[in-house]
């Protein structure tokens, strides 16, 4: 029997609230709340004027309203959204509009980042000019910084080492430091650029 | 004229200060400040942004924090990580990907339908 | 049967078992209620209260045909059918009426259009 899955139609109006614990497919239009334990679906050509609550979310159609998923929330490339939109999970597919507050809950940082945050700071206590850029190769390029004292790819990168008398401006990178304050790679002998 | 060669930030980079220009950006390092760019921006996976940033598109792989205004797309892949306010006209979020701010985009709202909050 | 009752559901809106709608339903189209609606039913085609269904609302319908529980007055322009397992309780305005050996109801009919 068909009756697994409530259908809205097309052609249907529901001003009101609807709850339950199965999962409704929205073809027409629905003004109110949606509070169920299972799927919502909303086709291209539904429109919600409503707050959702609900397991998963998947909406092509529009809504006007405060979302909220304990599973996930999937805007398709049709979706045309404006309200708040809280679950665990949420994709959003290119071709959708959506405004409003999104919220997935804590963002942490990723382990990747975290140990790059840890090796640019690393860095960051040395401070000396041109070992920070490896990459930035031309000082003709249009990209400009300014601000940081630190980084300077319009000057040719040089290779300093630990021994070198740092500039007045930038903080010392001196061999008193002791060895454990030194990152590895300034105990190595490196060639002096003449 | 020459194709522009994008610009990378190593993993052991800090940029502390406003980076501008029309060359794309890769971030593999840590920008803290402002970006404002012509071209594309990058976060790359291990890559931090914590930045205004104002691009044409912002491709994110690593983390972004700020506000962030593409004129042609925001794309966060599947190990994103973001905070802040996006706008754009096309936005993509991948399965995985972690958000908690606002985004402004323009919706075209059916007649007769208005949005409750502003 | 099966393939009418397939049709019928094609395009159609259906209220399953475990929903429950508390406010107005209101199309143009045909409607099935298998769960629950309290408030206001009202559809320019069929109405269909299947066993099992509970409505307590006022109904407007083109027809209507009533296997479940129906508390309310209703209003059909063509035609209203209490099945054996209805349940009818409220006033009835429709110019055909049919009330199944084993329906049970309780109210007033109007026949006069």
């Amino acid at each position: 029997m068909a009756d697994n899955v409530t259908i809205i139609g097309a052609e249907t109006l529901v001003s009101g609230e609807i709850r339950g614990d199965q999962n409704i497919l929205v073809r027409g239009r629905i003004d109110g709340r949606v509070s169920i334990t299972s799927t919502l679906t909303v086709e291209d050509g539904a429109i919600l004027q409503a707050d959702v609550d609900a397991e998963a979310v998947l909406i092509s159609g529009v809504v006007v309203g405060n979302v909220s998923a304990s599973g996930h929330v999937r805007l398709s490339s049709k979706a045309r959204v404006v309200g708040d939109v809280t679950a665990p999970r949420v994709i959003v597919e290119s071709g959708a509009a959506y405004r409003g507050r999104l919220e997935m809950g804590e963002v942490g940082t990723t382990a990747a980042s975290r140990s790059a945050s840890r090796r640019a700071s690393e860095s960051e206590g040395a401070e000396v000019p041109g070992r920070a850029l490896p990459r930035v190769q031309s000082p003709s390029r249009a990209v400009s910084v300014s601000g940081s004292p630190a980084v300077r790819p319009a000057t040719p990168p040089r290779v300093a080492t630990a021994n070198r008398p740092a500039p007045p401006s930038l903080p010392r990178v001196s061999a008193a430091g002791g060895d454990a304050a030194r990152p590895a790679w300034s105990k190595k002998k490196l060639h002096r650029r003449r | 004229m020459a194709d522009k060669e994008p610009c990378y930030i190593g993993s052991k980079v800090v940029v502390k200060g406003s980076i501008s220009g029309n060359h794309d950006l890769v971030v593999h390092g840590r920008i803290e400040g402002r970006v404002g760019l012509d071209s594309r921006l990058t976060v790359e996976e291990e890559g931090t942004v914590a930045a205004d940033v104002d691009v044409s598109e912002a491709t994110v792989r690593g983390e972004l924090r700020g506000e962030v205004v593409a004129s042609k797309a925001a794309i966060l892949h599947d190990t994103a990580r973001v905070v802040g306010t996006i706008r754009a006209p096309r936005l993509v979020i991948e399965d995985g990907a972690r958000f908690s701010g606002n985004i402004e985009m323009d919706v075209d709202l059916p007649a007769g339908i208005s949005a409750g909050k502003a | 049967m099966a393939k009418q009752e397939k049709e019928k559901s094609m395009g159609n809106t259906v209220i399953s078992t475990g929903i429950v709608i508390d406010g107005e339903v209101s199309g143009e189209e045909p409607l099935t209620v298998l769960g629950t609606v309290k408030g206001k039913i009202s559809t320019t085609q069929t109405l269909e209260v299947e066993p099992g269904a509970t409505v307590e609302a006022d109904i407007e319908a083109q027809s209507l045909s009533i296997g479940g529980r129906v508390t309310g007055n209703v209003n059909a322009r063509e035609r209203v059918e209490v099945r054996s397992n209805g349940k009818m309780i409220g006033d009835i305005k429709t110019p055909r009426i049919v009330i199944a050996d084993g329906a049970a109801f309780k109210g007033n009919v109007d026949m006069d259009v």
